[in-house]
């Protein structure tokens, strides 16, 4: 059995002249719970619907259960269970009715003791119209037929977009639920990092198109750091230390944010540019994720009041 | 099963339309035949005729009255072929429902079929029974001056496959990824153009022929877009 679930090769998706994808290379083991990191219009989605052959790419190629992801076969599809953005569904349709229609396209892979399983920790009842449901109810319903059919793979895009924090752990649960069952791999995408943090071992982070990291969460929490620098007297101009991304800094201090920076290159780095004291200042992923994907712009030198 | 699931679903979005056209179709066809029972009263005893009546002795002639139910006929299948287009292929557009539609444990070949067959039931529901009952009552004897012919009705129906012209030409112009005012209206003006051909036809097979043609081009070139399109 092939250990790589999701293989993508350069994949490169230009729309007219704007390029959305920039040769992605990433690999999804098997049993992996991957998050999809980006800012918005990162190419998160469209990453996604390339793998699902929604969209065709410019350049490269992808593989999803071996199969290549331009050719995929109804039976492929069937491994797979997509919750789209936004959980698009048939408004008109009552809940019932939707794992009515879903369930014809998995005869014998449907469980119907799921589902209603589901629903009863949702809170929702069959004979509710899609059209009348919130939000996050939208989005429980559409958790609940994608996994009925007990997916091998779940790519999820951005799915708790636009829900509140309890009805955001709730879906998680419900996801982690999943996890559970032995040989699931899940992929989705978010920009909510505590989401990310909460269930992903690994993740990719996607800036303006293009791949910056893909690791494992704890290595990625290991290898972004911030670190501040007191000097007794002028902070140095230029700064030349491996894996600098940004720095800020007054008359007196220095911050430095650094990617897999070691503790020995610092500590030299102090002693060669006269710094007094330095210590680690405390990051969550959201800071983290911030540092890394910020542009251009906000990488440039820039001044701020100590207070 | 599948395709049964696609085409129920279609059906049921098609449905609230269908029913719509039903309506008119059946409302207006009363109406005509409400009027065309005055007028023969009017024809057999012109003593008692209003001189408001449009019937003029000399002039009368089924054919002209039957124009109008031919052209309400007309409006109304190509009218629901073009909704129907709108509804299957640009709604689910606006909805951002195709990723959800295509990513099914079925080919495309499958749901566009879906898609098909539900128009051309809606069409034959709607439209076909309500003018075949149509026909079929007003050719009862004592209600026209004539009988009424079976190339009366075999008109009605190459009517009524020309809604499928409008339909499969409304589809195509919805699928087309180009802007409105380019390549996108391919599809409609084809629809119009065939439209404007078969006005100057007097054969009924020829008709019938430029049909087949005009939907064989739209049907392939829908498929071939379909299969290709990015949602």
């Amino acid at each position: 059995m092939n250990d790589i679930v999701i293989e993508a090769r350069n994949l490169t998706k230009y729309f007219h002249k704007t390029l959305a994808l920039d040769h992605l290379n990433l690999k999804v083991p098997r049993g992996c719970i991957y998050g999809l990191l980006g800012r918005n219009g990162a190419g998160k989605t469209t990453a996604i619907k390339l793998m699902l052959g929604l969209l065709r790419p410019t350049t490269g190629t992808a593989t999803v259960l071996g199969c290549d992801c331009q050719n995929l076969t109804p039976q492929i599809r069937r491994r797979i269970g997509y919750v789209t953005e936004g959980h698009r569904l048939y408004r008109w349709m009552k809940i019932g009715e939707l794992a009515k229609f879903q369930r014809a396209f998995f005869p014998g892979f449907w469980d119907d003791k799921l589902f209603n399983d589901m629903l009863d920790y949702f809170e929702l009842s069959k004979k509710q119209k899609i059209k009348t449901l919130s939000n996050g109810q939208r989005a429980q319903v559409s958790l609940a037929v994608t996994l009925s059919p007990n997916p091998e793979l779940l790519i999820m895009d951005d799915p708790t977009l636009g829900l509140d924090a309890a009805i955001r752990r709730q879906f998680l649960e419900g996801m982690i639920q999943l996890i559970g069952r032995q040989g699931r791999t899940i992929l989705f995408s978010s920009h909510i990092l505590s989401d990310v943090e909460r269930v992903a071992d690994r993740i990719a982070v996607i800036d303006r198109g293009v791949l910056r990291a893909d690791c494992k969460l704890e290595e990625f929490r290991a290898a972004v750091r911030k670190v501040r620098f007191s000097f007794a007297g002028a902070v140095p101009g230029e700064i030349d230390m491996p894996g600098l991304l940004h720095q800020r800094r007054n008359e007196k201090e220095l911050e430095l944010t650094l990617i897999g920076t070691t503790e020995e290159q610092i500590d030299l780095w102090a002693e060669s540019a006269g710094a007094t004291y330095h210590k680690d200042i405390d990051m969550n992923l959201e800071d983290q994720f911030i540092e890394f994907t910020a542009p251009d712009a906000e990488k440039k030198l820039f001044q701020w009041e100590e207070k | 099963m599948r395709f049964l699931a696609l085409l129920k679903k279609e059906l049921r979005e098609a449905l609230p339309w269908l029913l719509l056209a039903a309506f008119i179709l059946a409302f207006c066809s009363a109406i005509f035949i409400g009027e065309y029972t005055r007028w023969r009263r009017d024809f057999d005893e012109p003593a008692t005729m209003s001189p408001r009546s449009p019937v003029r002795m000399d002039t009368f002639r089924e054919e002209l009255q039957l124009r109008d139910i031919g052209t309400l006929l007309l409006y109304t299948s190509c009218g629901l072929g073009l909704v129907l287009a709108v509804r299957q292929f640009l709604v689910p557009s606006f909805l951002k429902t195709w990723a959800f539609t295509i990513h099914r444990s079925t080919s495309r070949t499958t749901i566009l079929l879906g898609k098909f067959t539900a128009a051309i039931i809606a069409l034959i529901l709607s439209c076909g029974i309500i003018w075949t009952l149509f026909f079929w009552y007003a050719s009862k004897p004592g209600l026209f001056p004539m009988p009424l012919r079976q190339r009366t009705f075999a008109e009605g129906w190459i009517i009524i496959t020309f809604g499928l012209v409008m339909y499969f030409g409304t589809v195509l112009s919805a699928l087309s990824t180009a802007r409105w005012y380019t390549t996108k209206m391919f599809g409609l003006a084809f629809a119009g153009c065939t439209f404007m051909l078969l006005l100057l036809q007097v054969s009924l097979a020829l008709c019938l022929v430029m049909i087949i043609i005009s939907l064989v081009i739209l049907v392939s070139q829908i498929i071939h877009t379909f299969l290709n399109r990015e949602f």
